[in-house]
């Protein structure tokens, strides 16, 4: 096989995270590393964008933790396989070794990361379903069907993250986005949808819009996941403001708004957000 | 700057002066009242002459066990019993001592009571000794008195109830001077095993910390060793130095305030080198007489939980790090010292957590009512937060 399994690796600390490329690069040479992310929101913009098939996720960084990457994953139509990393001492340890999560400790060990890539493959292995799965999803290029073998998040991880993270979240702030010398509030109801731009991120509201210079990652973790619905790696928008999700074609997808006539993206990624009952 | 010989030398003198002193007083407060119970392997000639506990307990003591009061409850049921024995009885007395026995009684009673009281408030054999010898003497005072002045029949129709009210009188006495002791000593060592409890508690609380620490520190060290990368030198000697003055550092009681910044100093280092460019800090003891510094020492571990926190809290939860401040600032009679982030922030109803819940029982413990700990925005306009902590310097 030719194409390798696309691998995203994040961790905020540089000297764990380049250990964990050289420890995979010995170990898993069918591995391509596409990102290194440094904190939870890049991690998480990132396999947006690069979609990788398999993630190790550091548990505590900034922005969002590993533990939020890992379950805003899970929602994805093709969500990859996820590895936990932790250092000995994180209260989620205790829970990983109880369950049947995949994780591995810092500083990462060749036979212990060789146990956790055994697995992965054998997983790989006994999902007769995969191969055929790739073939059908094969939107683009013709060697992601070949390798995006990997069989989704298992059920008792997905329960085990539930149960870890936090079940009650701070009440959203509201925006302040500054035009010259004045700082405009912007109660989050308000708001129909952000969509980012190279460098900022543009505030749709009922009365108007604003530019804001922090990024679209970087808002997502103060916001609520219930009520904005991240559509696109570009656009996060407020469930309450949606009229209506139009199949475009096979895989395209729009989203109409109430009280404005801006017409949405969706990427494929998301696109099980609208199913139709 | 602390020399690393003399944070290595503390160390037995940590394990001298903490280790058995504190598990030893629950075993000494122990051993004298089971030996006064129990007399099976040898016999205690003295208890034969001298009859009653052998352990006698200080004011502080007593102070401590917080079992202080006397109920009145005993009294009241003491007298009634008296009262209601002796009108019971009333009629089968000899006539004409009924109102002796009936006033003598309740007078004995009271006395009794008195004496249970001065028992109850030092519980020594002394004491008790000393009580029964006065009442002994009292009571032959008080029946040669009789007989003295022409009372020689009625003095021989009381003795039988003197002698009974009398036994009874000294075997109250004994047995509440026992209980007393048992009762005090029992609390004494549940005591003992509690504080004991507790400081094992918060040195595990503390030493909790250190792994996720330390294995982190250890995963970058890895991969800098792997790859000959010159920041594992420097890192690794910091660790060392952070380690051996941390080790050593939750037996002892009180630490100088220079190796507690050393402490700190090897800590921001090692975190500086995990962190890169998210972290810079700065120590800042201007303006301070170095003999403050020398002369000045805290719980251990005070100023290094403020910095953890600053770092958990403040620089590792922000997408783009800061800097930390620490400043030492004095005033006559004061020290203060400061650690300030550029990070987080304090989040909405931010509580403290156990390390500062334990810095600040510490505090307590050594200096009363006279140290404080705050934790507050670092200001209006900045982001991040301001931990402080005072000690008297006197």
């Amino acid at each position: 096989m030719t194409t390798k399994i696309r691998t995203l690796i994040a961790d905020d600390e540089e000297g764990p995270r380049e250990q964990l490329r050289a420890a995979l690069a010995r170990l898993a040479p069918e591995l391509e590393i596409v990102a290194a992310s440094v904190n939870g929101c890049d991690a998480w913009d990132d396999c947006l964008e690069h979609d990788p098939q398999l993630c190790f996720l550091d548990i505590r960084m900034p922005g969002m933790s590993g533990l939020e990457v890992g379950q805003r994953l899970s929602q994805l139509a093709e969500p990859p396989q996820v590895v936990f990393v932790t250092a000995y001492g994180d209260h989620a340890l205790s829970a990983f070794e109880a369950g049947a999560v995949d994780y591995v400790l810092k500083p990462v060990e060749d036979a212990r990361l060789e146990q956790c890539l055994q697995r992965l493959r054998q997983r790989q292995a006994a999902s007769p379903a995969a191969g055929a799965d790739g073939a059908d999803a094969s939107s683009g290029d013709a060697g992601q069907g070949a390798t995006a073998a990997l069989p989704g998040m298992p059920a008792a991880t997905l329960e085990l993250l539930r149960q870890l993270l936090p079940s009650q979240r701070p009440a959203m702030r509201p925006i302040q986005a500054s035009q010259g010398r004045e700082i405009q509030l912007i109660a989050p109801d308000d708001i129909l949808f952000f969509q980012s731009d190279s460098r900022y991120t543009r505030v749709v509201h009922r009365d108007g819009e604003a530019w804001i210079r922090t990024a679209l990652k970087e808002l997502l973790s103060d916001l609520d996941p219930g009520v904005f619905w991240q559509v696109h790696r570009s656009v996060l928008v407020n469930s309450r403001f949606i009229a209506s999700a139009t199949r475009v074609d096979e895989n395209t997808m729009q989203l109409s708004l109430k009280g404005s006539a801006e017409k949405l993206p969706v990427s494929r990624q998301f696109q099980g957000l609208f199913k139709g009952q | 700057m602390t020399s690393p010989s003399s944070s290595a030398e503390a160390v037995p003198d940590a394990g001298l002066s903490a280790g058995p002193v504190a598990p030893a007083a629950p075993v000494a407060a122990a051993s004298p009242v089971s030996s006064s119970g129990a007399t099976t392997t040898q016999v205690d000639w003295t208890q034969w002459l001298f009859p009653g506990p052998r352990r006698s307990f200080s004011d502080a003591e007593i102070e401590r066990s917080g079992l202080r009061t006397w109920s009145t409850a005993i009294d009241c049921y003491v007298m009634s019993n008296v009262l209601v024995l002796v009108l019971v009885f009333y009629t089968m007395l000899p006539r004409h001592l009924a109102h002796v026995i009936l006033i003598g009684g309740l007078a004995m009673a009271s006395v009794g009571l008195g004496v249970a009281r001065w028992l109850w408030r030092q519980p020594t054999r002394t004491r008790f000794n000393g009580a029964t010898l006065a009442l002994s003497v009292g009571m032959v005072l008080f029946t040669l008195g009789m007989v003295k002045a022409g009372f020689r029949e009625e003095a021989r129709d009381l003795l039988p109830f003197a002698a009974g009210g009398m036994t009874l009188v000294v075997s109250s006495w004994w047995f509440l001077t026992l209980y007393r002791t048992q009762q005090l000593s029992a609390r004494l060592s549940e005591l003992d095993a509690q504080e004991e409890r507790i400081a094992m508690a918060q040195r595990l609380a503390t030493a909790q910390i250190q792994p996720h620490f330390l294995f982190n520190t250890l995963a970058s060290l890895q991969h800098w060793v792997d790859t000959r990368d010159d920041r594992a030198g420097p890192m690794l000697r910091s660790l060392t130095r952070y380690l051996r003055a941390t080790l050593p550092m939750f037996e002892q009681d009180r630490l100088p305030l220079e190796q507690e910044l050393q402490i700190v100093r090897s800590y921001l280092d090692i975190m500086q080198a995990r962190l890169g460019q998210r972290l810079s800090w700065s120590l800042d003891t201007d303006g301070i007489a170095p003999a403050a510094i020398a002369g000045a020492s805290l719980p251990p571990g005070t100023l290094l939980t403020l910095a953890e926190n600053a770092i958990t809290h403040g620089i590792e939860p922000s997408l783009r790090g800061g800097h930390i401040a620490v400043r030492v600032k004095a005033t006559p009679d004061r020290l203060r010292l400061e650690v300030q982030d550029g990070g987080q922030g304090l989040s909405a109803g931010a509580c403290e957590g156990l390390g500062l819940a334990n810095t600040r029982e510490r505090l307590k413990t050594q200096f009363g009512d006279r140290a404080a700990l705050g934790l507050e925005p670092a200001a209006a306009d900045a982001p991040g937060c301001l931990a402080w902590v005072e000690v008297p310097t006197a």
